[in-house]
C-alpha cells in the first residue's frame, strides 16, 4: 500500500529539516500515546498505543534513517509488531523552500500483515488518512510562529 | 396401527427441550477442577521464516505457567502430524509459518485472560518470504516452492482423473454445439455458531486421556490419537458433547487439540482451548476454492453428448481435506449430474498456496456442491446457446426414471430417481409458463427478470467398504440397542449429531422397527467409551449408514423377540408374523405379543435354549451410495440502477427417499437453502497479495439474516432408495448443493439479453451493476 502527499508549512527549510530529522521532536507530533528511545544518530525504538477500528493495543517498533541528504531528502525505514500484526514502512521525504514556505513531499510504502490487515482492511484507509492529516497539522502547529 | 413417533411423523425434536432452554452442554460448558486455559500465538505473516521465539516476557505474566513452541514438540516427535490425505501438517512450526493466523506457539495459564496476556507478550522474530495466494500462479515455473520438506519440488500436490479423455475430446469435436466456461467457486468459511475447542485431561495417575472435543467423528479421532501419539486406544476417551453446528468444519484434527493434550501432559492439569471467532474464521478448514474449466457438447436438437472438466483445487499449504482415501477430489465425478452423457472426462490438480488448509468443509458432501453447481450452470449455458428453454432442455436430457439403477459414464451406479417428476412439480408450483410470459413482457418494457433452474443429483452415504475408507478405516456405521425389561430402550450410534436431530430421527426408525414409542427410546452418541465404533457424521451419511444400522440392529432384536413371543404364545416361531408393530399368530390377530411383553419375558421368562436379555448391534456396510435429487426454480428481479438482485420466488422440490420426520427434513432444507443463497449472493473470502485474509470477521464476511433471506417454498417427491433398509437417502446437504446454481442461472437468464453467459458467485450488486454498466443497459 503506497501513501503519498504534500505538506506545506510557513517555516524555513533548515528549520523543517531539523524538525523532521529529530526523532524526539518529530514524535511529539504523534497524537497517540507513545514512548521513544534513541539508540544512535540514525536509529530509534519506540512504543505506541494505537489502533484501527476495534483493533487497539500496543505496538513496538524501530526505525532507521537509511539515507540522508541534508537539507533536502531522507529515507526512513520502520518495522513494528503487536496485536497479532506486523507493519513495515519504507518512506521518503523531499523538501524545497520558496517564498518563506517549505514544501515537504512525502511517500510511504506500507506493508501490513496480520490482524490489522485482516480485520481493519475496510477501516484502514480512512484511519491512515485521518492520522496522517492529524500528524501534519500538529507539525504545522509546532513549526509555524504563533 | 401406528406407533407413536414412528416413520413419517413430524414429532418435535427431543433435543430441543434442552437447546431452547439454553441447557445444552457444549465443550465450553465443561469445567473441571484445576482446569488451565490455553491460548495460541498466531502468525501475522502468510509466509515467513521464524528466526526466534522469545518467551521470557510471556513467562513473567502473572498466571502464565508454560509456553509451548514447535521445538518443544519436536523433541516428542509431535511438531508435525499426518493429515487424512497422506500429507503432513504442522502442530507448531519449527522453521516456517505457511499462512496468516497459523499457530506459532501456545500459552498455558490459570485463566483465559492471563493466557491472552501471555500470547501478547510472546515475541516472535520473522523474516518474511514471498507469498503465493493464487493456485494458478503457484504452478508457474518461477513460483517459490512452498513445501521444501517434500521430495517433489513443486507446488503441485496431486493429479487425479477419471473417464475417457480421448473419447470425450473426440466426441466434443464432433458435437454440433459446444460451450466452454470458466467457473470459480470461491473460498467459503464454515461459520458454525460454536467455534472449535476442547478440554484435554490426561490423568497423571491412570494415564487415561479424556478429551471433550468439538468433533464430528469421535471414534476416528481416537484412532488417529492412538496412532499419532502412540497412546493405547483403551486409554483414550473422546467425548463429543453437544455441538453447535459442524457442517464439515469439525472433522479435521486441528493443531489446537493436539497442543491442549500436550499442555495437559506437561502441566498435569486439565487444559481448555476454545477458539475465538476470528481464529475460527481465519485458521480453520474452509470450503470450495475450485477453479473449474468446463466444456459441454450437444447435438443441435439439444441432446447432450460429452462433458470435459479441468479443475485447479487450492488446498492451502497442506492437503488436510477429509476425503475418503481413494478420492482426493472427493466425489467430484458426480459432475455428470442428472444426465446420461455418452462420454465424460474429469481431472483435478491439487495445489499448495499460502492459505489455511482444509478443503471440503461446509455442507458439500465431498465436493458434490462444486460438481452440481458446475453441471447445472453448464447445462443452462448450453440451453441458452441452442435457444431452447432450460426446463425443456433438462426434460429432454434427464436420465429416464425407468433407467435406474443407472450406471453413469464416470462409474457411479445411481440407486433410484425420477427427475422429470421433480422438475414438473417445481414448474407446476411456481407457474413456470406464466413466469416466462411475464418475463417476456417485462423484457419488452426494459425490466430485468430471470428464471433459473437447478436439477441436481447428489451422492451421499459414504460408503461401501470396497471403495470407501478414511486412513484405512472402512466407512461403515453402527447402532447398538439394548431393550430394558419394561420395554424401554437405549440405542447408541457411531455417528454424532451437530444439530441435525439424531436423537429424534434415530428413535423414530427404531420406534417403527420395534413397536416402541420414540419417547421411550434414548439415543446416545459421541462418547467413545460407550458408543459402538463408527466413522461419524458428515457428507449426509448418518441416515444412509447409521440409520440403516438402526434398522438392521432392530431386525436382529426382532429375530430374537420372535423366539420369545413364540415361547409365550406356545406356537412355533414360523407361525408368527410381525404386523402392526407386534408379533401375532398368522390369521389370529387377537393372539399377539407386544415388544413390551416380549422384553419383560426376556429378563423374567426366557425360553430354554435362548439367552436372556434383548440387545443387538449392527455395523452396517452400505451396498451402494444413495442419490438424493431435486429440482429448484428461482425467479429474480434485478434493479437496473443498483444491480441489486431480489429473489421473488424460490421453489424447492426435494426427493430424499423415505422421509423419517418431515418437519426435520423441512428444517434441513430451509437451512440448506439459506446457506446456498448465502454462497450465491454473499459469502467469499479473499486474500490480498501479502496473504492477509479479507473476510476474517463477520463485519466483512457476509452471512444472511432473516431480513435478507427469501421466503422458501418447499415440496417433495418420494423415490425410496432400493438398497437402504427403509428407503431413506439422507438430506443434510441437498439444499446447499442445489440452491446456488438455481440463483446464478436466474441472474444469468435475466442478463442473457446482453450476451452474458456467466457471472461468478457471490453475485453482488457491484458485479451486476458493473456488467449492466459495461453493456450500456
Amino acid at each position: 500500500m503506497r501513501q503519498e502527499g504534500t505538506f506545506t508549512v510557513r517555516a524555513s527549510q533548515e528549520k523543517v529539516w531539523s524538525f523532521f530529522l529529530d526523532p524526539v521532536r518529530l514524535a511529539s507530533a504523534i497524537a497517540d500515546p507513545h514512548m521513544i528511545e534513541i539508540i544512535d544518530d540514525n536509529t530509534f525504538k519506540g512504543q505506541i498505543k494505537t489502533g484501527v477500528g476495534p483493533i487497539r493495543g500496543t505496538f513496538n517498533g524501530s526505525a532507521q534513517i537509511v539515507e540522508r541528504e541534508p537539507p533536502r531528502r531522507a529515507r526512513i525505514k520502520a518495522h513494528g509488531a503487536g496485536m497479532g500484526s506486523a507493519f513495515d514502512v519504507d518512506s521518503t521525504i523531499e523538501m524545497s523552500e520558496s517564498g518563506g514556505l517549505t514544501t515537504v513531499k512525502w511517500a510511504a510504502d506500507v506493508v501490513l500483515n496480520g490482524t490489522i490487515a485482516t480485520m481493519g482492511a475496510r477501516l484502514l484507509e480512512g484511519t491512515i488518512d485521518r492520522k496522517t492529516s492529524e500528524f501534519f497539522e500538529n507539525v504545522r502547529k509546532k513549526l509555524e510562529p504563533h | 396401527m401406528t406407533v407413536h413417533g414412528g416413520l413419517g411423523q413430524s414429532i418435535k425434536r427431543k433435543e430441543d427441550a434442552r437447546f431452547i432452554r439454553g441447557k445444552g452442554t457444549y465443550v465450553d460448558d465443561v469445567k473441571l477442577p484445576g482446569m488451565l486455559y490455553l491460548d495460541i500465538v498466531r502468525s501475522p505473516y502468510a509466509h515467513a521464516v521464524i528466526r526466534n521465539i522469545n518467551i521470557e516476557k510471556a513467562l513473567k505474566v502473572p498466571g502464565v505457567l508454560a509456553v509451548i513452541r514447535g521445538k518443544d514438540l519436536e523433541a516428542a516427535n509431535l511438531a508435525w502430524m499426518p493429515t487424512l490425505m497422506s500429507d503432513r501438517q504442522m502442530v507448531l512450526p519449527v522453521e516456517r509459518v505457511m499462512y496468516q493466523a497459523q499457530e506459532v506457539a501456545a500459552v498455558v495459564a490459570d485463566s483465559r485472560y492471563a493466557a491472552a496476556d501471555g500470547v501478547a507478550a510472546v515475541e516472535v522474530d520473522y523474516e518474511p518470504l514471498p507469498v503465493v495466494v493464487d493456485p494458478r500462479k503457484a504452478l508457474l515455473p518461477d513460483a517459490p516452492i512452498l513445501r521444501p520438506d517434500r521430495e517433489k519440488k513443486s507446488n503441485h500436490i496431486w493429479h487425479w482423473e477419471v473417464g475417457d479423455r480421448k473419447g470425450t475430446e473426440e466426441l466434443l469435436r464432433k458435437s454440433e454445439v459446444v460451450v466452454k466456461e470458466n467457473i470459480y467457486l470461491p473460498r467459503l468459511l464454515v461459520s458454525s455458531i460454536e467455534t472449535c475447542g476442547c478440554v484435554a485431561d490426561l490423568d497423571p495417575v491412570s494415564g487415561k486421556l479424556t478429551v471433550w472435543m468439538t468433533t464430528q467423528a469421535p471414534h476416528a479421532i481416537r484412532t488417529v490419537f492412538a496412532l499419532v501419539a502412540g497412546l493405547p486406544e483403551h486409554k483414550i476417551r473422546i467425548i463429543s458433547p453437544d455441538i453447535g453446528g459442524g457442517f464439515g468444519g469439525k472433522v479435521p484434527v486441528y493443531p489446537g487439540y493436539v497442543i491442549a493434550v500436550v499442555a495437559s501432559l506437561k502441566t498435569g492439569h486439565p487444559v481448555k482451548w476454545i477458539e475465538d471467532r476470528s481464529e475460527n474464521l481465519q485458521a480453520d478448514s474452509f470450503a470450495r476454492d475450485y477453479h473449474i474449466s468446463a466444456e459441454i457438447g450437444a447435438t443441435k436438437e439439444g441432446k447432450l453428448t460429452a462433458l470435459l472438466v479441468k479443475t485447479i483445487a487450492d488446498h492451502g499449504y497442506t492437503d488436510a481435506a477429509a476425503n475418503p482415501s481413494k478420492f482426493p477430489a472427493g466425489l467430484f465425478h458426480i459432475i455428470t449430474g442428472s444426465y446420461p452423457f455418452k462420454n465424460a472426462f474429469v481431472e483435478v490438480d491439487g495445489v499448495y498456496t499460502n492459505k489455511p488448509p482444509g478443503g471440503i468443509a461446509y455442507r458439500c458432501s465431498f465436493r458434490v456442491t462444486e460438481a452440481a453447481f458446475a453441471i447445472e450452470r453448464m447445462v443452462d449455458i448450453l440451453a441458452h446457446k441452442i435457444g431452447m428453454d432450460p426446463a425443456e432442455f433438462r426434460m429432454k436430457n434427464f436420465i429416464p426414471s425407468d433407467a435406474f439403477p443407472f450406471k453413469s459414464v464416470l462409474g457411479w451406479t445411481y440407486d433410484s430417481g425420477n427427475y422429470h417428476a421433480a422438475l414438473q412439480k417445481a414448474m407446476d408450483l411456481i407457474g413456470y409458463e406464466e413466469l416466462r410470459r411475464e418475463q417476456e413482457e417485462k423484457r419488452k418494457r426494459g425490466e430485468l427478470m430471470g428464471i433459473g433452474i437447478s436439477s441436481f443429483t447428489e451422492i451421499v452415504g459414504a460408503g461401501p467398504s470396497d471403495s470407501f475408507d478414511i486412513l484405512g478405516l472402512k466407512m461403515f456405521d453402527s447402532c447398538e440397542i439394548r431393550i430394558h425389561p419394561t420395554g424401554k430402550a437405549i440405542a447408541r450410534f457411531g455417528t454424532k449429531s451437530q444439530g441435525q436431530g439424531h436423537e429424534t430421527t434415530y428413535a423414530q426408525i427404531l420406534a417403527e422397527e420395534l413397536g416402541i414409542s420414540s419417547d421411550d427410546i434414548a439415543v446416545e452418541e459421541g462418547d467413545t467409551d460407550t458408543a459402538p465404533y463408527g466413522l461419524g457424521t458428515y457428507a449426509s451419511r448418518s441416515t444412509p449408514t447409521a440409520g440403516a444400522a438402526a434398522s438392521m440392529a432392530a431386525r436382529k432384536i426382532r429375530d430374537k423377540a420372535r423366539l420369545i413371543a413364540a415361547h409365550l404364545l406356545e406356537v412355533s416361531p414360523d407361525d408368527l408374523e410381525w404386523k402392526d408393530h407386534k408379533f401375532q399368530v398368522k390369521g389370529v390377530p387377537s393372539k399377539a405379543k407386544t415388544m413390551q411383553e416380549i422384553a419383560f419375558a426376556a429378563y423374567t421368562n426366557h425360553p430354554p435354549g435362548v439367552e436372556a436379555g434383548l440387545e443387538a448391534v449392527s455395523y452396517y456396510d452400505p451396498p451402494n451410495l444413495t442419490f438424493p435429487f431435486g429440482s429448484y426454480i428461482c425467479a429474480v428481479d434485478i434493479d437496473k440502477e443498483t444491480g441489486e438482485v431480489k429473489i421473488r420466488r424460490f421453489v424447492a422440490v426435494d426427493d430424499c427417499g423415505t422421509i423419517i420426520n418431515p418437519m426435520i427434513v423441512e428444517g434441513q432444507i430451509h437451512g440448506g437453502l439459506t446457506m446456498g443463497f448465502a454462497a450465491a449472493m454473499l459469502e467469499e473470502v479473499q486474500y490480498d497479495p501479502d496473504g492477509n485474509m479479507h473476510g476474517g470477521t463477520f463485519m466483512d464476511y457476509l452471512l444472511p439474516t432473516a431480513v435478507e433471506t427469501p421466503r422458501w417454498e418447499t415440496a417433495k417427491t418420494t423415490t425410496p432408495s432400493p438398497h437402504h433398509p427403509i428407503g431413506a437417502k439422507g438430506v443434510g446437504e441437498s439444499a446447499t448443493v442445489g440452491a446456488p446454481a438455481a440463483i446464478a442461472n436466474a441472474v444469468v437468464d435475466a442478463l442473457s439479453q446482453y450476451g452474458v453467459t456467466n457471472i461468478d458467485i457471490p453475485i453482488t450488486p457491484w458485479k451486476v451493476w458493473k456488467i449492466l454498466h459495461e453493456k450500456g443497459a
